[in-house]
């Protein structure tokens, strides 16, 4: 395949045509923050709106998930259009996550927290209300929790759950009501879900946990509280 | 006041065209109520998918709910206008691009209004229900009639003083059915805003009607 030459923040990298300026920076060690970016999807989501780059030449800050690699272009992660939007999104994205870093299974490698220090963004908003979904934690599969407070929607999971050809999840609802359940809502125990991890072994943030380490976390959070 | 109606002239405005349909309204709107009304429109039309859409607009919604109530603070309203540029540039959809329209343009050109919803707890439309009230003048009433008495639907209309009619605000439920039964020659009954300007009230007429 045709290689394409750019650069991304001054450093000059090569990508295969065809690939989009995320994949690029991303596999060049560029990071640019994303939560939704799957690699095997043809049609980006381009749907949790944290990967804004600005373009030489263009006038608006885009997705890199959505901007194919052009050959001389010209790609600033760092501009402040784009990085505005982007901890817009986050601001936005962690005042209605439950921050419970202490007591989460995915504390040290959450998303959440690298865009958040990326960004410079901290993770209590000030000039945002705390709007979580307030819906109960589902514990009904024998290997894994799912915290709907947690969520952010990236739909990495409804992706990978349907290419293993199980299809267990998917969202429902609309607006903020919007949410990540089995078909018709009941638990995702009681669903077809094959208990096989695929759902959280992708799940950016805490909201898809092996219970084993669920329930450590809470004990570690509990003893550090206690201490 | 003379603007075309075309595609370019109404984004000049602020506006679109949308399907071409056009709402007037006057003096006696709130324009912070009339962007929340819409606020609630896209919110509950936003299908969820991106961030800013999908949490932007109930965070600029949750803030204008705050402010029809008195209860939003002054930097909410930097806060609101920095959201809605955000979400208008940021939304995946032309949906969550226009959402915010409504939101910047009272802003730009109503900002007094907003303010004083903050800083007075006053709504100048005397519209939001929580920062206004119905009153009677005493002066205006007149004593043989009690139009208003009987129409009020949560029955907060007591005979006071001189048997001047005398509203419970701790009963009214701000239906203004009252204002509208006050036949137009007395025009007893106005609305007032802020609460603090709410004079005393009457207190009820203690003699039994002498027409018994």
């Amino acid at each position: 395949m045709k290689e394409v030459s750019l650069t991304i923040d001054g450093n000059p990298i090569t990508a295969p045509e065809g690939r989009t300026v995320l994949w690029a920076a991303l596999d060049a060690g560029v990071y640019i923050p994303n939560l939704c970016a799957i690699r095997e999807l043809e049609e980006p989501q381009a749907s949790c709106r944290l990967c804004f780059v600005e373009i030489e030449g263009k006038n608006a800050p885009v997705t890199a998930c959505t901007e194919p690699v052009r050959e001389g272009m010209v790609v600033n992660t760092k501009g402040l259009g784009a990085t505005r939007l982007a901890r817009t999104s986050l601001e936005l994205l962690l005042a209605s996550h439950n921050v419970d870093c202490a007591r989460c299974a995915a504390n040290g490698r959450c998303e959440l927290q690298r865009a958040a220090k990326h960004l410079g963004i901290k993770l209590k908003s000030k000039r945002l209300k705390k709007l979580l979904p307030d819906l109960p934690i589902d514990s009904s599969s024998p290997v894994f929790v799912f915290d709907p407070n947690k969520c952010v929607l990236c739909g990495k999971c409804v992706w990978k759950c349907r290419e293993k050809g199980i299809g267990a999840i998917g969202f429902a609802h609309r607006g903020f009501e919007r949410r990540l359940t089995a078909f018709g809502g009941q638990p995702i125990g009681q669903s077809k879900c094959g208990n096989c991890l695929e759902c959280v072994s992708v799940c950016p943030v805490g909201a898809l946990v092996p219970k084993e380490d669920f329930n450590k976390a809470r004990e570690r959070g509990r003893n550090k509280e206690q201490s | 006041m003379s603007r075309s109606i075309d595609f370019e002239s109404l984004k000049d405005a602020g506006a679109m065209m949308g399907s071409g349909g056009m709402v007037v309204l006057d003096e006696d709107d709130c324009m912070a109520d009339v962007a929340r009304y819409f606020l609630q429109f896209t919110q509950g039309e936003s299908c969820g998918k991106c961030t800013p859409c999908r949490l932007g607009t109930k965070q600029m919604l949750e803030i204008l709910n705050d402010v029809t109530k008195g209860e939003a603070k002054l930097e909410d309203l930097a806060t609101l206008a920095d959201l809605a540029e955000d979400i208008k540039s940021g939304s995946l959809c032309n949906l969550g691009k226009t959402a915010p329209n409504p939101i910047l343009t009272t802003l730009r050109y109503f900002k007094d209004e907003y303010e004083a919803h903050i800083k007075e707890k006053r709504c100048p439309a005397k519209r939001c229900y929580p920062l206004m009230a119905y009153y009677i003048l005493p002066e205006k009433c007149e004593r043989s009639c009690e139009a208003c008495v009987g129409t009020c639907t949560v029955e907060a209309i007591y005979v006071g003083k001189k048997r001047a009619k005398v509203i419970d605000q701790s009963k009214c439920v701000k239906c203004g059915t009252c204002l509208d039964a006050c036949p137009p020659q007395y025009n007893a009954i106005v609305k007032i805003s802020p609460l603090s300007e709410l004079p005393e009230a009457l207190p009820p007429l203690d003699e039994k009607p002498e027409t018994k």
